[in-house]
């Protein structure tokens, strides 16, 4: 395999403006990975500030009826409320060490804008967070969070005002400010290296996973399930455990059909094509316009996907199944009321998984769900859909 | 020898590259805005294939992408507006894309029926040489040299490339500028040095004195872009009265006749 490259999807499929600053980037990140006085600080940083290792809880009541065991893997106890953290202080530690001095990012659902905040702010660089208009208004509260921090948050009105513009906005700033500036890539996507780096810092959910279950239950999960939006906690869950006889599905967003525009299932519905520098499997249409989307989870609003997964799904080590809106926010009513744990909308659809596979495994066996964030924030979404 | 080499070739100075989005304001009006900027004295045209996600433009060229989008411009109507164009002119035509809807029909492919259509030329912005997998066929392509980009690099872009060398004045994305940097005429200096491909500045071109500061630091060609584009989009009555202003405005900045104005820093 090539540097860069996932079977054939991955890529550097970037503006050259970004070519100088990206190959920078691979040669720093090198070079911090080797750094073992860096390590022991982002090691630090994780246990201390973010509050790793997070619990692996097996649900008291959830799966019961079926009687498979199912597990979570509490990333929403993460400081900031998701695993957006694993990522955010690795990544903004590498661009300190790099002598970069302001931090750019996306946004969707917001988790990733605070969690690029509260790295900025501990570490003493700038932030700025490119947001669509639209999340904006659906996340008020994570936009206020992000300004307490001390970020400046920028709306982009441009296309449908949700991530995948903010993405194009942050990518355009970068090529302006690459000299001093370090594009703080939310999710394993985009050209090389970032989904690389980015699988790199989330990796530690799946190797604690691992850890965790084998201690505690003697053995790894029968199955493993994440959500996938742009997938940078799924890709951080399975990638420890690909070469495990451990079954390993992805939630991707259903939405509310599965016309174009009404979903963001880039792997079950997508097809192959280059979204935000690197070829994956993306939601467009015959000429390779990129297709709205539509998710009640922003998080999951995104017509690409990391294209390590694309690469996964076609190997068949990893099966991506959707979940709708509506059997998302069932799974969100449902962990709330049996575990007294309030998830994401993004982990409610992994939930959700979870659940339809219970029905069809035998009684006794285990699975694992990665919880990628808590749902306060989601909170007048679903009310707004009828609690 | 092809259109874009015989346009360099036939010793009339600098050129004028006029860009227009294809099918911006819609693909009817885009007919006559192209016609427009050929009438009114442009050397070449760039025609940008409409696209979703435009990270390499800056406002002015993505509100025009959202125009033509809008008004159902897709890739097929590009084509048959490059082989209407060729009923009436041999101006050389550059085909400026994102690399998805190319990859996506396949490039070699895309590549045919560019030629076929009448195009020249094929620049896709996000597709460093690195990723592209069919270099030669009878479409020149066209690679961008950025200000970060080393003099290696420079060296193999040049090889891997035809045409022209579009260099970028400034970091950052398209748009108009008030003055280029004042390094701008060593950059030329280098590819130049390096290549024997003409070298056209782009990005920041949008005012007779930008192209006049443009051809005195060396260039042989200046593309412009967001001028034409918000040409467009303020005069929405006429728009091809619009650009053929804006056209007739810049050739008399790179103009024989000019008289010298300082350079900018």
């Amino acid at each position: 395999m090539t540097p860069g490259r996932f079977g054939i999807y991955g890529g550097c499929y970037a503006p050259e403006i970004l070519l100088s600053p990206l190959e920078d980037l691979c040669l720093s990140y090198a070079a911090f990975r080797e750094d073992e006085q860096a390590m022991d600080e982002l090691s630090l940083l994780l246990s201390r500030y973010a509050g790793r290792e997070t619990p692996l809880y097996r649900c008291r009541n959830l799966g019961k009826e079926t009687g498979v065991s199912i597990c979570l893997k509490r990333e929403d106890l993460l400081h900031g409320g998701a695993h957006k953290i694993n990522n955010t202080l690795g990544q903004a530690l590498l661009a300190e060490k790099s002598g970069k001095k302001r931090l750019i990012a996306e946004t969707g659902a917001g988790q990733h804008g605070v969690a690029t905040a509260m790295a900025g702010a501990v570490l003493g660089l700038q932030v700025e967070v490119f947001m669509g208009s639209l999340d904006m208004q659906r996340q008020a509260q994570n936009v206020a969070r992000m300004e307490l921090l001390g970020a400046t948050v920028t709306p982009v009105s441009t296309g449908s005002g949700t991530l995948s513009d903010a993405v194009d906005e942050a990518l355009r700033n970068w090529a302006a400010t690459a000299q001093d500036s370090h594009y703080l890539i939310g999710s394993c996507v985009g050209p090389h290296p970032f989904p690389e780096i980015v699988r790199d810092f989330q990796s530690v959910i799946g190797r604690e996973l691992s850890i965790q279950s084998v201690s505690q239950h003697g053995r790894l999960p029968d199955a493993v399930v994440a959500c996938v939006g742009g997938g940078s906690n799924a890709i951080g869950t399975f990638s420890p455990l690909i070469n495990d006889s451990v079954r390993l599905v992805g939630a991707e967003a259903g939405g509310v059909g599965s016309d174009p525009g009404s979903h963001g299932a880039s792997l079950c519905s997508g097809t192959p094509g280059i979204l935000h520098g690197a070829f994956t499997s993306v939601l467009q249409d015959d000429e390779g316009q990129i297709s709205f989307t539509h998710s009640i989870s922003a998080g999951l609003d995104y017509p690409g996907v990391g294209p390590e997964h694309a690469f996964l799904r076609d190997a068949g080590r990893v099966e991506y199944m959707t979940v709708s809106d509506s059997e998302a926010i069932a799974a969100f009513r449902l962990l709330s009321r049996t575990e007294g744990i309030i998830p994401a909308l993004e982990s409610a659809h992994a939930v959700a998984a979870a659940l339809r596979l219970a029905d069809d495994m035998e009684s006794g066996s285990m699975i694992a769900v990665t919880l990628s964030g808590r749902g306060d924030k989601d909170l007048a979404t679903v009310l707004e859909a009828g609690l | 020898m092809n259109r874009i080499d015989a346009a360099f070739g036939a010793g009339n100075g600098p050129l004028l590259v006029a860009c227009t989005v294809a099918g911006d304001p819609s693909p009817d009006e885009s007919r006559a805005v192209i016609r427009a900027l050929i009438d009114a004295g442009a050397d070449m045209l760039e025609l940008i294939v409409p696209a979703t996600n435009t990270v390499a433009d800056g406002p002015v060229i993505c509100r025009a992408h959202e125009r033509a989008i809008a008004a159902g411009c897709g890739l097929n109507t590009v084509f048959s507006l490059i082989q209407e164009i060729r009923t009436y002119s041999e101006i050389p035509i550059v085909l400026m894309t994102y690399a998805n809807p190319v990859v996506v029909m396949g490039e070699e492919r895309f590549c045919a029926e560019l030629a076929h259509a009448g195009g020249d030329g094929l620049l896709v912005v996000d597709m460093p040489p690195e990723e592209v997998s069919v270099p030669d066929t009878e479409i020149d392509r066209i690679f961008i040299i950025a200000p970060s980009t080393p003099v290696s690099r420079i060296e193999k872009i040049a090889a891997s490339g035809g045409g022209f060398l579009y260099l970028v004045s400034a970091p950052g994305v398209t748009g108009r500028r008030a003055h280029l940097p004042g390094d701008l005429g060593r950059r030329i200096d280098i590819a130049k040095e390096v290549s024997r491909l003409p070298v056209a500045v782009g990005f920041g071109i949008g005012s007779p004195d930008t192209a006049y500061e443009a051809v005195a630091a060396g260039a042989d060609a200046v593309i412009v872009g967001s001028a034409i584009s918000w040409a467009i989009e303020d005069q929405r009555g006429d728009p091809a009265k619009a650009v053929a202003a804006v056209v007739k405005s810049i050739k008399a900045g790179i103009g024989p006749v000019r008289t010298p104005r300082s350079s900018g820093q």
